[in-house]
């Protein structure tokens, strides 16, 4: 894990969590690996009970994990930071805009209430969503508690939402019990009175629920000891599917595009990482007939025939059965999409004669400087300067043959090789730390115009209470009278920088997203890096060559 | 060939060097930022992906997520979030349910002090308890630190004998507090703070003492916990 990477997720911990202890305790966690509880009582200079409240509420999110000691026998717990998990927060407005896509604001809402609350129990959640949507003011009778119900069940199917049993036990910690696949995706029942009592509480249109909420005796709704929690590496894979739909549709053609999506939704019933079930024609052609695309069977042929000879090879024949199977191959597609990251980074940052300097390495494997200036056609200083720069940044790797046995430098071979995998490393480094900078700076704007940001809040807050009671026009304009036109326009640039800020960092966290997929799921290893120093040595030698 | 006193004693073309080998004159400080070769490309903007509204979204959660989670904000604040955020202890190991249930009963006071000079405060309480060994029951309250350490011998299992003896001093904390009106054992310093703690841990150790699973049973003094209350 880099500087950058822990950076950027205690960054994210302190925007959420606003107390400081959370942060405190998973800097610690991470710096000394799993502790139990005593010992970050003892160590850190913070009373027991606020490290247990933090330590709970990061445990039902996830981000500090909690097991058993099994190696000491002592039963004791041990509380383990997970930095993964930690990152994920960026990626939780993708999350929710993703289900109110597919499953429309009981979607939406239901995401978003457990990804506020970490795990929630089904009943919980359907009485808080149903309570939300009254409160934002939808009309009970089509977003009533079944139809929660159902947007529930079908994100449950489609696995976007994991299941968890806990099995109380007698020992410190309640174990989760080993879940069967079928059960996975089943919805527990609630008893009857369970949902007597939330029918109940729907049909009285009280807007004061809290007073409705605690009957005298406590009601079993029947799924105390199953919780729920976000599946986010569904969430990926979804996403995933849609950057490839997207990248068909821009290359090709919409309908490009349509066919890609159903050989994907076709394939989700037994979704993997690396690639899909072999999907054969006939099953594409009577699918996209029901979907409604009007599509004659030799238009289909030539479609496919020409998604099969896209460069990337993630669309393969694999056998003849039912006029041609195929599959998409999820490694060559990522790192097909993660090449035109790099490629569009190359672009911008070195310009385009590095860039094609970088695609005739790749091509021809390995060369050498005389080489890459020969064959590029760009004057030696220059393919100099573009090699070593990507040669710093990661993109290139060196490789040192040398002809006689000790590595005297003119008789050896000095040669460049493109590596995938270690340019995205260090792009995604260099991601890691933009989005720093950017929640960074976002913060010290907001508090250098805090005065000002306040004044508008209060301002607005007004006017808001203003309108709701209906206040007349002049009322209103003689508060909006309170900010001078020179603040308002202070106000408007202000805004308009955070905007970009956000917007910045939004589009940041996708190329994020699909580096980090990348990653995951391609098998090759970093190539070892001799300590040579000969990073050092060239960064010497742009200088000079700068210079000149 | 001048050479000191204002001028250089060797030049470059004494020492026979090419003309360019030698670093650059740093002429003004080292710019702030690595300069930028290219321009980056403009943001994309709102209509292809439907940006306004994710912002609006991530703008949202993160608001009621603070919210929701911040411990000092009283329930009325949080009228938009209709669930104040209970833990959910089924999922979560014991120990830490305990160790934030000890302050429920007392009403809201300032939680256990911070660590402070406990490595001189140890060695003060050990001194006096030798010394005055008929009147150790006047011996000042050890501030909230006992009361950490206290948790930590209640879960771990090997309690060693350092912890032991705040256990029992801890104990005595109850009994003491009525007691104690002359600061003649006390230590400079320390006074106030443990003047102004004594009535407020009161509660506190009684629960505590409520709870406590049986670690001190090799207490032989009497058990003054139970004076603690009144």
């Amino acid at each position: 894990m880099t500087t950058h990477h822990i950076r950027l997720a205690f960054d994210l911990m302190g925007d959420l969590f606003p107390d400081e202890t959370s942060k405190e305790v998973a800097s610690y966690l991470n710096r000394k690996g799993p502790l139990p509880f005593a010992l970050l009582v003892r160590d850190l200079n913070i009373p027991a009970v606020n490290i247990a409240r933090s330590l709970a509420t990061l445990a039902i999110h996830d981000i500090i994990e909690c097991h058993e000691d099994a190696r000491t026998n002592s039963k004791r717990i041990l509380y383990a930071f997970n930095l993964k998990r930690t990152l994920y927060i960026l990626h939780y407005s993708k999350c929710i805009h993703c289900a109110r896509q597919l499953y429309g604001f009981d979607g939406e809402l239901i995401i978003e209430e457990l990804l506020l609350n970490g795990k929630q129990r089904m009943s919980t959640l359907l009485v808080t969503v149903y309570e939300r949507l009254i409160k934002a003011g939808k009309d009970p009778q089509i977003h009533s508690l079944q139809s929660i119900k159902e947007s529930f069940k079908l994100l449950v199917s489609a696995q976007f939402l994991q299941r968890i049993t806990i099995n109380e036990t007698k020992s410190n910690i309640s174990t989760v019990v080993e879940e069967s696949l079928t059960n996975l995706v089943q919805i527990p029942e609630i008893t009857q009175e369970g949902w007597k009592y939330l029918l109940s509480s729907q049909q009285d249109e009280s807007n004061e629920p809290s007073t409705k909420k605690f009957k005298s005796t406590k009601l079993i709704f029947g799924d105390e000891k199953i919780f729920w929690k976000v599946n986010f590496q569904r969430f990926f894979a979804y996403l995933r599917d849609q950057e490839l739909i997207q990248a068909f549709t821009n290359r090709i053609d919409q309908n490009a595009g349509e066919i890609v999506r159903t050989i994907l939704r076709l394939t989700e019933v037994k979704p993997s990482p690396e690639r899909t079930i072999p999907i054969s024609f006939i099953e594409i052609a009577k699918t996209m007939a029901t979907a409604g695309l009007q599509m004659n069977e030799d238009l289909l042929q030539k479609y496919i025939n020409l998604i099969m000879d896209d460069v990337n090879n993630c669309v393969v024949k694999v056998g003849d059965q039912g006029r041609g199977t195929y599959i998409v191959d999820f490694q060559k597609a990522l790192s097909g999409l993660t090449k035109a990251h790099i490629q569009s980074f190359l672009r911008e940052r070195f310009g385009s004669n590095a860039l094609r300097i970088y695609n005739m390495l790749e091509e021809r494997g390995c060369l050498s400087q005389k080489q890459i200036e020969d064959m590029a056609m760009i004057n030696a200083k220059e393919a100099q300067q573009y090699v070593y720069s990507m040669f710093i940044d990661g993109m290139l790797t060196l490789e040192e043959l040398s002809k006689a046995n000790d590595f005297n430098p003119t008789r050896t071979f000095y040669f460049f090789r493109v590596n995938l995998y270690n340019g995205v490393l260090s792009l995604l480094d260099h991601s890691y730390k933009t989005m720093s900078n950017l929640m960074q700076r976002h913060q010290f704007e907001r508090e250098r115009h805090r005065k000002l940001i306040d004044k508008r809040d209060k301002v607005d807050a007004i006017i808001h209470s203003l309108r709701e009671q209906n206040g007349e026009e002049e009322q209103i304009k003689e508060v909006e009278d309170i900010l001078s036109p020179m603040e308002k326009e202070q106000i408007q640039k202000l805004d308009a920088a955070f905007r970009k800020i956000d917007l910045a960092q939004l589009q940041l966290t996708e190329t994020i997203l699909l580096l980090e997929m990348y990653l995951s799921i391609s098998n090759s290893t970093a190539p070892v890096q001799k300590k040579t120093g000969s990073k050092a040595v060239a960064e010497k030698l742009l200088e000079t060559t700068v210079q000149r | 060939m001048a050479s000191g006193r204002g001028h250089a004693s060797f030049t470059i073309d004494t020492l026979k060097l090419a003309k360019d080998s030698l670093p650059a004159t740093v002429n003004e400080p080292p710019p702030v930022y690595p300069e930028l070769l290219n321009t980056p490309h403009s943001l994309i903007e709102n209509p292809i992906n439907d940006y306004d509204y994710k912002l609006k979204l991530k703008f949202n959660f993160n608001s009621s997520f603070r919210t929701l989670h911040d411990p000092t904000k009283d329930d009325h604040e949080k009228n938009f979030i209709l669930n104040k955020w209970i833990e959910e202890w089924s999922i979560l190991p014991r120990e830490l349910k305990q160790a934030s249930r000890i302050n429920i009963n007392s009403s809201k006071f300032k939680p256990n002090l911070l660590k402070k000079n406990i490595i001189t405060q140890n060695n003060k309480k050990k001194t006096r308890f030798n010394i005055d060994l008929n009147v150790y029951e006047e011996k000042p309250m050890g501030d909230g630190d006992d009361d950490d350490e206290q948790e930590e011998g209640k879960k771990d299992d090997n309690a060693d004998v350092n912890e032991n003896d705040d256990d029992n001093e801890g104990k005595l904390k109850d009994a003491e507090k009525k007691k104690l009106t002359d600061n003649e054992n006390e230590v400079d310093g320390d006074v106030p703070n443990e003047e102004e703690d004594m009535d407020e841990d009161e509660a506190a150790d009684y629960t505590y003492s409520y709870f406590d699973p049986g670690d001190r049973d090799d207490d032989d003094f009497d058990d003054d916990g139970g004076d603690g209350i009144e």
